[in-house]
């Protein structure tokens, strides 16, 4: 029998969660049902975050699709926002891309090359998604909205609960409140929260696609944050500095990144062995590989959260933003080893 | 105002100038190709005639200044839209084929059609064009049903051996243009466009960047001709890993057939040639753990007797570009071929058409 080639619309995953949460919200009366239709299809279709997110609750945006505030000091942030959103995708995450792509493509890596582009890889998802979410919240800024942040420098994490507190916070708080808790949370006994977890992040890996390695990616959060939860405090991380403890959570973080980027079960073994076993050699990593690895960790480690929440509208502000943007545009988009309008078959 | 305000006013103001100076900018040109293709109807633009020193499309790609091999070109086209002397219309002898035959790269008179007629001693009439259709192309031609040509010669190159739809259609329809102010949406959202994608501050920009990761740690698709380092389309685009089974060649093979089947029924006798990438010609030339991945048999392995066995008269440009292959015969920053190999295939393809009295 063929399978059905569907082609999925853009964005199914979001609007399908928005749309879930909202009926279910109805159904537990926690919050009141929307009055008009275009509302609720705004909610739905809300397009700053329609393709990647952040998922909104229908409680989030409810008085602000009735009422919305456009001030000045909102819409010059929100410009801030998208601007350094953009800046992050374009200019940092496609960057990484740019040396981690070849070091897949190539194949047969060695511990240096296995471990190089899975530290570049889990710059480029976090600085592609986390810029998505921040243009989202910008764009949505400019039209009155205030969506919900969805990152929070996840790896400072120093424990996996943690890291899901500031990981795709949108989707870690739905997996929570819709599933986690519905099937008992931890009120059931110590196995059935373990069980409960683990069963949570398979799903919540299912959510990133159909497919096995996904669900491996979520078995193994799943898997992390159960034991994390059954040492409580006798976690042998708790007495370790904090840099330490927030090296390892990293470590196992990029760790678990291997199944989420690779979709072979054979790719997946020929990464693990090498970044594990050492299986094959030493390897070698190229110095702009070096260059763009050491980026990230400045990028994503050095600075303290929040950040960019801290926009002020004057003249450093306006400098920065526009630099910001201007780069990203110039550089980014200018790249034209992604050209995207070269039609390239004649 | 508020320092908000001024933020904003500021901020757009600096949008609205960027938008307004890539205005000025159209889509990088760098062949006189991408200004003839028309976008919206599978023709050329009739009666135009470009002049322009051109890079190729891999040295475009790539924006690697040492890598690019700039050529003087001129390209024509007659009023129907095909690359031919502007006042022809006819000719007892038609090529079809896509931008090989074409000639994208290339001069009006190093072009496939022109070389043939060279060697034939009567002009030869092209309706290769920028898309696969040309054999559908020539079929809604009523000028060609009132006075069919005798020879057609079909070069498809590699990429394009696929099955086509033959078919006669009202081809010459362009969309229409928006005009007034629903032309003014289109043309902002273009200009958005360039600005976000392209112009010369961006190219330079590129040029350093690439440049600089050039020397820094090489290109992908670099490979060594003649001592200098050229580009060449990466095996992937070659569709190289695929195999003839993936391809459809079979597919390709029936549609071949109907053609020359309808083409019969008017007389006209067909010769079909298809034009190999790079990597059936030079394999030894690309990274041995790249080409290990290449589809074995190769498309051309079957492709060529499988043809032949299906009743097509089939010249093998393969085993002719293989025989003279000791000048590169490909362009060193472009996909596809150069003039000395244009005159091979014109020299093998006009021997095959003496065969029966051309």
């Amino acid at each position: 029998v063929p399978l059905i080639q569907a082609a999925l619309p853009v964005g199914i995953s979001f609007y399908t969660f928005q749309s879930m949460s909202y009926t279910i919200d109805v159904y537990r009366r926690e919050v009141t049902p929307a009055r008009s239709f275009v509302d609720f299809a705004t909610f739905v279709a809300l397009f700053p975050q329609l393709i990647a997110g952040p998922i909104v609750r229908y409680s989030v945006v409810a008085d602000q699709l009735v009422q919305r505030r456009h001030e000045p000091n909102r819409i010059a942030s929100g410009l801030a926002i998208f601007s350094l959103g953009l800046a992050k995708k374009l200019l940092v995450a496609d960057t990484l891309a740019l040396e981690a792509d070849p070091i897949f493509a190539r194949g047969s890596p060695g511990i240096l090359d296995a471990w190089g582009s899975m530290l570049l890889y889990a710059g480029q998802i976090y600085f592609d998604f986390s810029g998505y979410s921040d243009m989202a919240i910008g764009l949505g800024r400019l039209f009155g909205f205030e969506l919900p942040v969805n990152f929070a420098a996840p790896y400072r994490a120093r424990s996996f609960s943690d890291f899901w507190r500031r990981w795709h916070i949108t989707l870690s708080t739905w997996l929570r409140d819709y599933l986690y808790v519905p099937l008992g949370g931890n009120r059931r006994g110590r196995g059935r929260t373990y069980l409960n977890l683990l069963l949570t992040m398979m799903l919540g890996g299912l959510w990133h696609g159909a497919s096995w390695n996904f669900l491996l990616w979520g078995t193994g959060h799943g898997l992390l944050l159960a034991i994390e939860r059954a040492l409580g405090p006798k976690n042998p991380l708790l007495r370790l500095p904090g840099w330490l403890q927030s090296s390892i959570v990293f470590g196992l973080v990029v760790l678990l990144w291997v199944p989420f980027r690779l979709d072979s079960p054979a790719a997946v073994g020929v990464w693990l062995s090498a970044m594990l076993l050492g299986a094959g050699g030493l390897g070698h990593l190229e110095p702009t590989a070096v260059l763009a690895i050491a980026l990230f960790v400045v990028l994503a480690l050095v600075p303290k959260p929040g950040l960019e929440w801290r926009f002020q509208p004057n003249g450093r502000g306006l400098a920065v933003t526009t630099g910001l943007f201007l780069a990203a545009l110039l550089v980014g988009y200018g790249r034209l080893s992604t050209s995207p309008f070269l039609y390239f078959r004649f | 105002m508020s320092d908000a305000q001024k933020f904003i006013l500021r901020f757009g103001l600096l949008y609205a100038l960027l938008l307004a100076w890539s205005l000025g900018f159209e889509r990088p040109e760098f062949r006189p190709w991408e200004l003839v293709k028309d976008p919206d109807t599978p023709y050329f633009f009739p009666s135009r005639r470009v002049e322009m020193t051109e890079i190729g499309d891999l040295a475009f790609r790539s924006w690697i200044r040492e890598l690019a091999d700039p050529r003087e070109t001129v390209f024509s086209t007659d009023r129907f839209g095909f690359r031919n002397p502007e006042d022809m219309t006819h000719a007892r002898i038609v090529a079809l084929g896509d931008s090989y035959v074409a000639g994208a790269g290339l001069r009006d008179d190093e072009t496939f059609a022109v070389r043939l007629g060279a060697e034939l001693g009567e002009p030869v009439y092209s309706v290769a064009v920028h898309t696969a259709n040309s054999p559908s192309l020539f079929l809604s031609e009523r000028r060609f049903e009132e006075r069919p040509p005798e020879l057609v010669v079909f070069l498809p190159s590699n990429r394009l051996v696929k099955p086509l739809r033959i078919a006669r259609g009202d081809y010459r329809r362009a969309k229409p243009q928006p005009v007034g102010l629903a032309a003014v949406v289109p043309a902002l959202a273009r200009a958005n466009e360039v600005l976000a994608r392209d112009n010369g501050l961006t190219r330079s920009l590129r040029m350093l960047y690439n440049g600089a990761l050039y020397r820094l740690r090489g290109y992908p698709g670099v490979i060594e001709v003649e001592g200098r380092p050229a580009l060449a389309l990466p095996l992937a685009e070659q569709l190289c890993f695929l195999t003839p089974e993936q391809r459809d060649m079979s597919g390709a093979i029936a549609s071949a057939l109907e053609l020359a089947r309808i083409l019969s029924s008017r007389g006209t006798r067909m010769i079909y040639a298809p034009i190999p990438d790079s990597a059936e010609v030079y394999p030894e030339l690309f990274p041995p753990e790249e080409l290990a991945r290449c589809a074995k048999p190769s498309l051309f392995d079957r492709l060529i007797p499988e043809a032949r066995a299906a009743g097509l008269e089939v010249v093998d440009l393969r085993a002719e570009l293989r025989a003279q292959k000791a000048r590169y015969l490909y362009r060193l920053d472009d996909s596809h071929w150069a003039p000395h190999a244009v005159e091979i295939a014109a020299r093998a393809v006009a021997q095959a058409a003496r065969r029966a009295g051309h």
